[in-house]
């Protein structure tokens, strides 16, 4: 008994990381690019799950997945466009301030929208009671899906950012732009780029976390707060970190609620956290050759 | 023939002149230095050159086309590469890695290519990877390649950042003090590498205090002094010239 | 020029004089509900359904002649911005009556500026503490927590189980659901073996469902109005516990049942006659607010009534008809909504008193379950 309940709590602590882990990393690639911290990228991930339940309406799941992925990856160009390109040198705090103002234009934009009603997509793969059972300890297939689509996507995006041309030429940007600029790479579309793959990222996620957390017009804030602090945990710019700190303070959390009343859990799982950061600045992953180099 | 050209191009900061009224022009496959004692506008000139800043007015021309008004980036595109006096590699990236972003300007490869990772983007990369160890043999540093950029000596990241410029195959390379904080053996090989790179069909512009290598490589040899051009002549003539003596080599003297 | 300046000093006077002569024709009531943000939920079919009141009561002519006109403040769910709209509709807007606040916590943040300003306030939150101590002109229409816990543990007794987890999210709703939990809970002779709070904005609670599962109980109630609702029973039937589910009356709306899909199914809950008014008998005494309100609104708005909608549409009856008898002086109004007897609204069939102004009781709750994804009464 003892060692089945160790092991769903695992399961649970697995499902929170897994949550906070697909939303951590789209923070990365905005950072890896410009050295910010996109405050809107819950809204991606809100915007994601809501138009994916809109277009599987007339479309089935996947086709309306793919659809809410490119929708969002233009809403992301687009703001992008719209509010940062302009800026002729853009300090990070008014590029912070600039993406919480878009944070909340789309959480509006979104109520109007949509209205205040909670949604869901379908479950990829049975139903809200399904699960798998191996040994007694039982997991929603659904944490699955979610558990492969951050790994393909960590994946994609470090073949991407190490293998092909672009992604170091992103990575170039995020390190010296002016140097970029003089190597011949347009900077600006860069930044354009870059929102556009955040936004991508992020709408994946809110399609594949949907039918676990459900989806509402102001669901992206919450989501936001964790996927950052995952994020910031794991040494910021590296998707993979971004991952292995989500399990950390997903299972954290899921076993001080083993062991201590529930209210107390962020304040446990946040302090160990907290101390682990003590010890390593730079995060948990993070080289501290490089985090000697960002601005932020 | 004229690569590149500078017509009446002047640059004001506030209440400085940085830049007044100058014109040269630098031949294809010459090596030509800007030299001038500190504060004469070598560095904003490279600046105004390279598109990184604007001329108030005035014109710069490469291979005849007017480009003042460009990006950096557009202007890099169109075959100038320049390195920089406080040099600027990518931190967190390989030696490798740094060299091969340089050939950005000669690569096709998009993101959905890319991600694709398609037949002919495979082929790419691999020739970007060689052009890049190319250049690093040929700068004597190939043996860094996988060295994180950061890590490395002040000489080998100059090398670095030259090989980065390398890789693009310039028309011309622009190289600000590319001989600063260097011994006399390095700038004595540092001579012959800029040779090397003349020979190799790729015009070169210079900024540099160091006398001995401008004398020995330039072909020609432009003097600025508090933003205005003094001389522009061969540099034996230069050298001889009593208004260059009196600004610069006078104040050396004294 | 000189007489363009005649003439508006003329137009000037008579807009001034038209002014309280038009004023004194209506009748404000101000509404301080949650419209939008993380109580919308609450706040935005209340606010729908004054707005729909309002405008059959001025087509039919007003209350005794007299047109109603309805001020609604969105407070997002923030006390902070109940207590700035409720000071700004007593003292600026002179309103006659208030309506709301949509949750308690925002209720009791206002209690004492509405009874300072003698101001009448008929709630639509469901706390006991709004009206217990009795506040002279603090009302409320929603039942009573405690007429909700003490429905879910008579079914409980019917049923047999004694031994029971229990789950609250940390807002107002839910600590007030889990304090009368405990307290009524001995009294029945149920024994509560988990008690856990989680955080309102939770995206998912299996840790907290294997901490039920771990403890061997018999039931589990969840007390929360947040979207936690539908997750946690999800939840609680991934990991394969198969026990009776109760959740509290803030489950009952049906986007809630549709969201947790197959694990909705079988969840007991206390809720309002309202969302059953199709099922209910034709001589039930609530069956013709209930019927009436729920045709008017979901013709109107295209969408399912929720209980919330009810309470404003019984705050405003009760309102109505008090002022239909005893004019337009708040003080007489005030002794007319507690004389209140009998009245049949959407939340049950109010009688108020001077000791009880909430005026419903444990019957004003029906218990239903969750049958192929649509409300029904439960099983006795």
């Amino acid at each position: 008994m003892f060692l089945e309940l160790f092991f769903q709590y695992l399961v649970a602590g697995l499902t929170y990381g897994t949550i906070y882990a697909v939303v951590g990393i789209g923070f990365n690639i905005i950072y890896n690019t410009t050295g910010i911290i996109n405050f809107a990228q819950g809204e991606f991930v809100m915007l994601g799950g809501m138009t994916a339940v809109s277009l599987h309406a007339f479309l089935p799941l996947p086709l309306a997945i793919a659809g809410a992925v490119l929708v969002t990856m233009a809403v992301g160009g687009l703001i992008e466009m719209l509010f940062i390109r302009w800026l002729v040198k853009p300090s990070v705090l008014r590029m912070i301030i600039i993406t919480i103002g878009v944070s909340i234009l789309i959480r509006e934009g979104a109520l109007h929208l949509w209205g205040e009603g909670i949604r869901s997509l379908p479950y990829f793969t049975g139903n809200e009671v399904s699960a798998i059972e191996i040994g007694g300890v039982r997991v929603s297939p659904q944490v699955l899906w979610a558990l492969g689509v951050a790994a393909i996507v960590v994946l994609l995006l470090n073949v991407f950012f190490h293998y092909t041309m672009l992604g170091r030429e992103m990575r170039a940007c995020a390190s010296n732009r002016d140097a970029a600029a003089l190597c011949g790479i347009p900077t600006r579309n860069m930044v354009t780029l870059s929102f556009v793959v955040s936004a991508g990222i992020g709408a994946l996620a809110g399609c594949v976390v949907s039918p676990i957390t459900q989806t509402q017009y102001g669901i992206g804030a919450g989501l936001a707060i964790k996927g950052f602090t995952v994020a910031i945990l794991g040494g910021l710019g590296n998707s993979m970190a971004a991952v292995g700190a989500g399990f950390i303070l997903g299972i954290l959390e899921s076993f001080s609620i083993w062991v201590m009343p529930t209210a107390y859990k962020d304040a446990i799982s946040i302090t160990i956290l907290l101390a682990m950061l003590f010890a390593r600045p730079s995060g948990l992953f993070g080289n501290s050759e490089a985090a000697r180099l960002k601005e932020f | 023939m004229t690569l590149l050209e500078a017509r009446s191009i002047s640059k004001r900061f506030g209440g400085l002149q940085a830049v007044k009224d100058v014109s040269f022009s630098v031949a294809q496959g010459s090596i030509k230095a800007v030299i001038g004692p500190n504060g004469a506008g070598k560095t904003t000139l490279f600046n105004l050159l390279s598109g990184f800043i604007a001329p108030d007015s005035g014109e710069v021309l490469l291979r005849g086309m007017p480009v003042q008004d460009l990006p950096s980036h557009a202007i890099a595109t169109r075959g100038l590469s320049r390195t920089f006096q406080h040099i600027r590699l990518f931190g967190g990236m390989s030696a490798l890695e740094n060299v091969m972003v340089g050939r950005h300007v000669r690569s096709r490869a998009g993101f959905m290519a890319g991600m694709l990772n398609l037949a002919w983007t495979r082929a790419e990369e691999r020739d970007i990877r060689d052009r890049a160890l190319d250049s690093m043999e040929f700068l004597g540093i190939g043996q860094l390649a996988h060295a994180n950029a950061s890590s490395l000596s002040y000489g080998q990241q100059r090398a670095v950042e030259l090989a980065r410029s390398l890789t693009s195959e310039p028309e011309i390379l622009l190289l600000d003090e590319p001989a600063a904080g260097l011994n006399m053996r390095e700038t004595a090989d540092l001579a012959v590498l800029i040779t090397k790179i003349r020979d190799r069909g790729i015009t070169v512009l210079i900024v540099e205090h160091d006398m001995s290598l401008v004398m020995n490589i330039s072909d020609e040899v432009v003097v600025l002094s508090y933003g205005e051009k003094i001389a522009d002549n061969k540099p034996l003539a230069v050298q001889k010239d009593p208004q260059v003596v009196r600004v610069y080599l006078g104040e050396d003297e004294c | 020029m000189k007489r363009f300046r005649i003439l508006a000093a003329v137009l000037g006077i008579i807009a001034v004089l038209s002014l309280p002569a038009f004023a004194a024709e209506t009748i404000k009531i101000g509404a301080v509900l949650a419209v939008t943000g993380p109580a919308s939920f609450l706040g935005a079919p209340e606010a729908k359904t004054l707005e729909m009141l309002v405008d059959e009561v001025n087509a039919k002519g007003g209350i005794n002649g007299k047109k109603v006109e309805l001020i609604v403040k969105d407070t997002q769910a923030s006390p902070e911005k109940a207590v700035s709209f409720a000071k700004q509709l007593i003292d600026e807007d002179k309103v006659f009556a208030i309506i709301g606040p949509s949750t308690s916590g925002e209720t009791m943040a206002i209690k004492n500026i509405a009874e300072e300003g003698k101001t009448i306030l008929l709630s639509c939150a469901a706390a006991e503490v709004i009206v217990n101590p009795v506040a002279k002109y603090v009302f409320k229409v929603a039942p009573s927590d405690r007429y909700a816990v003490e429905m879910i543990f008579s079914q409980m007794k019917k049923m047999g189980i004694a031994k029971i987890g229990v789950l609250s999210s940390n807002t107002g709703f839910g600590k007030a659901g889990k304090e009368q939990i405990e307290k009524l809970a001995p009294e029945h002779g149920i024994r509560i073996l988990v008690n856990e709070v989680y955080d309102k904005s939770a995206t998912d609670l299996t840790a907290e469902a294997t901490k039920i599962k771990a403890a061997n109980v018999q039931a589990v109630v969840n007390w929360s109005i947040e979207p936690a609702q539908s997750i946690v029973i999800k939840n609680i039937r991934q990991i394969g516990l198969t026990i009776p589910v109760f959740q509290s009356h803030g489950f009952a709306n049906i986007q809630y049942a549709k969201a947790a899909g197959a694990a909705a199914e079988g969840v007991l809950f206390p809720a309002s006659r309202l969302v059953v008014a199709d099922s209910l008998p034709a001589k039930h005494p609530q069956k013709a607010a209930v019927a009436s309100y729920k045709k008017a609104y979901e013709t109107r708005f295209k969408e399912d009534v929720s209980t919330f909608g009810g309470h404003a549409y019984d705050s405003l009856m009760i309102l109505a008809k008090a002022i239909e008898k005893a004019g337009t002086d708040k003080e007489k109004v005030r002794e007319a909504v507690e004389a209140t007897k009998g009245l049949a609204g959407t939340a049950g069939v109010f009688t108020f008193s001077a000791t009880d102004h909430n005026g419903l009781d444990m019957n004003a709750f029906a218990m239903l379950t969750v049958r192929n994804g649509r409300f029904a009464p439960a099983e006795k």
